[in-house]
């Protein structure tokens, strides 16, 4: 699975999980999040 | 009704697909290509006529010849042209993703566990699979895969742990009638006796399947399965939203009222959602790609959810 299908997964379970690592995938959910939250404004 | 008109990647797919049918059975005519992809005659003679105008653009030669006056007559007529692929056309890290997802899936089928050109295909995507931060091991999905045709074939009820999209479990028992793949999930259509509902159970939240000795009712083999995988649309509320093509699956995890339309490159169309507060993790692990237009009040949903996830502050509103 690559980085950005295995973030859509990951991100469905919002602040019930947090990543470690690595930090691109990190960075990848949190930059996810923020787009919703600006397209949602 | 055969799709009439098709975007620039349909187009380009309906293409590679034309010659793979012309290639591989020789001529065919219009009107069974059209039937064979579930398009019209039109969209059929507009991709030859893309494959009629495509060349290599390093050494401007044609890829292949199209005979007009044959398609003129309602034939597909292609011959090689100077011109010859030498490497696989390259192919985005969705569309790999997707096909080594379907190859997984077909895999699974107990039918091509022993296939060896499939084995040699995915040996081949695997290689080229970008960016690969985990491996992907389906015998877990085999195995419950495997399971669930055994009842279906032998309509023998299931018993099973399930754990629903708000996190709560419970024991179901559940008539399995079909495995569907869905986007990148597979559900499995049943009914459940512990709901007495027609119902859509993702695999990946059973945690465990016993085949029981107690049957599949005859009503329930009579039971019509919906397309949409959510079920009752009665008591649900409009929500218009907007997606990209990535996202588009979006229409298919929930009811759809109405068609969808594609503006653009984008996708809109009107879901209908049980539960608002469930709504935000269906949008948000889109990451952008899906964004609720109205109502307001769905909007916030959506936008608590992210802004909960980005503080990492769980609230009793995520669950339903």
């Amino acid at each position: 699975m690559d980085e950005a299908l295995l973030a859509e997964d990951l991100m469905e379970f919002g602040s019930e999980l947090r990543v470690i690592g690595p930090q691109s995938l990190a960075n990848r959910i949190r930059l996810g999040f923020e787009a919703v939250v600006r397209d949602h404004a | 009704m055969p799709k009439q008109e098709l975007d620039g990647v349909e187009l380009f797919n309906l293409s590679l697909s034309i010659v793979g049918a012309v290639l591989r059975d020789g001529d065919q005519k219009v009107s069974d290509l059209a039937e064979l992809f579930e398009v019209s005659e039109g969209a059929i003679k507009k991709a030859v006529l893309a494959i009629a105008n495509s060349e290599d653009v390093r050494n401007y030669e044609t890829h292949f010849y199209v005979d007009v006056d044959e398609l003129d007559e309602g034939y597909v007529s292609l011959s090689q042209g100077m011109s010859s692929l030498s490497e696989p056309p390259a192919l985005s890290r969705r569309q790999l993703s997707s096909i080594a997802i379907g190859l997984d899936y077909l895999a699974a089928i107990p039918q091509f566990q022993a296939d060896s050109d499939l084995r040699e295909l995915r040996e081949l995507i695997s290689e080229h699979s970008p960016a690969a931060v985990t491996s992907h091991d389906p015998s877990r999905l085999s195995e419950q895969i495997a399971k669930l045709q055994e009842a279906i074939l032998s309509e023998h009820a299931i018993e099973c742990e399930y754990v629903n999209q708000t996190g709560a479990k419970s024991t179901r028992v559940i008539e399995p009638l079909r495995i569907d793949l869905i986007g990148r999930r597979h559900y499995l259509r049943g009914y459940c006796r512990s709901t007495s509902e027609l119902r859509a159970f993702r695999l990946d939240r059973i945690q465990s399947i016993e085949i029981t000795s107690s049957r599949v009712a005859d009503q329930t083999k009579a039971l019509k399965i919906p397309d949409e995988v959510f079920g009752d649309a009665g008591q649900e509320q409009l929500v218009d939203v907007v997606a990209s093509a990535e996202a588009a699956e979006i229409f298919w995890n929930f009811p759809v009222s109405g068609t969808p339309k594609r503006k653009g490159d984008q996708i809109e169309g009107t879901i209908l959602v049980g539960s608002l507060a469930a709504l935000g993790r269906h949008v948000a692990k889109y990451g952008g790609m899906v964004r609720v237009i109205s109502p307001e009040n769905a909007r916030q949903s959506v936008r608590d959810f992210a802004k909960r996830a980005l503080l990492g502050v769980a609230a009793p509103g995520d669950e339903e």
